[in-house]
């Protein structure tokens, strides 16, 4: 399939990762190969079942209880903000 | 007691482990206190838990609470975890002594170890070469003699990968046996922790003490509870070899996998060659189907939540993806692209569609061959590790490494590496794959590889 650099730029956007001009060349060539060899999927399932577990378990919830530990665990949750007021997480803006 | 034990093996790693690199942090201080409250404990004549005293290294993509979980990322330089993980408490609940975080490829994408933001780690066997990877570090810890026992984590081979090159054990359960609560995720429908340890009997002691039930993780629904789970079977169990396992395999390897397969038989053991014609297209169904996840697991690490980064962001959009751009690794951002591109509307059907349904197809065919035979039997991996820096040019060349690993992440079931043989300075590890919770029939040929081994 046909890749070009500005497929792979896009995909950076999309994915929200910032690439520079000499990675997208080397991507650009990689993911050719890289799909190139990955069509042999073509040979095998096509149009059968679609496997995303290998469980079979299904609706296997825990109860909806608070536990002792949340409150301390929340506070250490907290702490990891890159930027922070008070207990909020301060976000940048998505829009101007 | 402990106390005298743990304090030797600290020093020993301050003095070794500088030309091994197999810890990202030593956790000194809390090693000494559990030593020293294990030996109070016994002095007092109360009764200890199952891993009473065993120096243990966790690969540093498990959560303990108050150290940093970088997973070899310089994304996740400053986050510290807020909890313990699941197996972090059960290690804790049976007298473990945690003594560090181990290196690591960045976000477990690698294998072999070269990927870690922070440093290579080598092999201690020969420290020009790599340890395999991801769980390189764990590895490594082990068979420098720093650790009894490590964690590490396998979505792909990256506990057996790295058994095999270091000539330790490792094993990947079940996928659903242990929690996964407080694991950083890669790949949610493959990942599962593991033990790496110098024989089959500590990975057994490990996994006894980690199994089990957890309401946080739903893919142990299918569980017993700890304490629950069967791990032993007497018997001979009977072995099929699939012929695509030594297509492409490395001569020596071969060769030592042939000597194995001739004594087992010597011993009684049934083994039939079988083929499972799937299985060369492993590859290409693991990678998409990582691709797939891993980049929306990523998506949360946003410069936001995890840690401080020493940059304020003032637009959501351009910042953060300029803030990816700088700190993720080339392998971690050419998956995450991979990724996105194949779960777009456009390319959805044409790649992740058919990779669900080829992941169907590989599952079938290898329970059908484990619904007639008690396990399957090959080597761990195609090659001998390689030197440092020698395969980080060709992301293709990478992949391909992981070919006799990666159908057991696909199907959820057990697979471990045994060491057997040697090979110059190696020991390559032979893989023994069984059924969905058929451990018992696992660690059985392991003990069985072991045996003849010291023949």
């Amino acid at each position: 399939m046909e890749i070009s650099k500005d497929l792979v730029r896009k995909m950076g956007e999309l994915s929200r990762v910032k690439l520079s001009e000499a990675e997208l060349a080397r991507l650009e060539k990689e993911f050719a190969e890289l799909f190139g060899h990955f069509s042999s999927i073509e040979k095998i399932g096509a149009g059968g079942e679609r496997l995303f577990y290998v469980t079979g378990v299904q609706g296997s919830l825990r109860p909806d209880e608070p536990r002792p530990k949340a409150r301390g665990d929340a506070d250490a949750i907290v702490e990891n903000f890159a930027q922070k007021d008070g207990r909020l997480m301060v976000a940048p803006k998505s829009l101007d | 007691m402990h106390h005298e034990r743990i304090a030797r093996l600290l020093e020993k790693i301050r003095r070794e482990d500088g030309r091994i690199g197999a810890f990202i942090e030593v956790y000194e201080k809390e090693a000494l206190a559990k030593a020293q409250e294990l030996d109070r404990k016994a002095k007092e004549g109360k009764p200890l838990g199952r891993l009473a005293g065993k120096a243990i290294a966790i690969k540093n993509i498990i959560a303990a609470r108050g150290k940093r979980l970088t997973a070899g990322s310089k994304m996740l330089e400053n986050y510290i975890a807020p909890y313990d993980a699941a197996v972090v408490e059960r290690i804790n609940a049976e007298d473990g002594i945690i003594i560090g975080s181990a290196n690591m490829d960045e976000f477990a994408c690698g294998s072999d170890n070269t990927h870690s933001a922070y440093f290579a780690t080598r092999n201690p066997l020969d420290p020009e070469y790599v340890p395999g990877g991801s769980s390189g570090g764990s590895a490594a810890a082990v068979a420098a003699g720093f650790a009894d026992i490590a964690l590490g984590s396998d979505t792909g081979g990256s506990i057996r990968c790295p058994a095999s090159f270091c000539g330790i054990t490792g094993i990947k359960p079940t996928y659903g046996l242990v929690s996964r609560y407080g694991l950083s995720d890669m790949a949610m429908s493959l990942d599962q922790i593991g033990p790496l340890a110098n024989s089959a009997k500590d990975a057994k002691l490990m996994l006894s003490a980690i199994a089990g039930r957890d309401a946080r993780d739903q893919a142990t629904g299918g569980t017993p509870e700890n304490g629950k789970v069967a791990l032993d079977f007497s018997g001979k169990p009977t072995i099929a070899v699939a012929k695509e396992f030594l297509e492409g395999c490395d001569e020596r390897i071969a060769k030592e996998f042939h000597r194995l397969s001739d004594s087992l038989g010597a011993e009684g053991y049934q083994i039939s060659e079988v083929s499972i014609p799937s299985l060369k297209h492993a590859i290409p169904i693991y990678y998409l189907t990582v691709f797939a996840e891993f980049s929306s697991a990523m998506q949360k690490f946003d410069g936001l939540r995890y840690g401080k980064t020493g940059r304020e962001l003032e637009n959501l959009t351009e910042d953060v993806g300029e803030l990816r751009g700088s700190k993720l690794g080339l392998e971690v951002k050419r998956r995450i692209l991979l990724g996105t591109f194949i779960t777009t509307k456009e390319y959805h059907d044409a790649w992740y569609g058919k990779t669900l349904s080829a992941r169907a197809v590989i599952k079938r065919d290898i329970e059908a061959v484990l619904g007639k035979y008690g396990v399957l039997l090959g080597p761990t991996m195609s090659t001998l590790p390689w030197k440092i820096g020698q395969k980080m040019e060709n992301p293709l060349e990478m992949y391909l490494a992981d070919i006799l690993t990666v159908p057991a992440n696909l199907a959820g079931i057990p697979a471990a590496s045994v060491p057997f043989g040697k090979i110059g300075k190696f020991r390559p590890g032979m893989q023994v794959l069984g059924s969905r919770y058929g451990e018992g029939k696992v660690f059985a040929l392991m003990e069985e590889i072991e045996r003849l081994d010291r023949k």
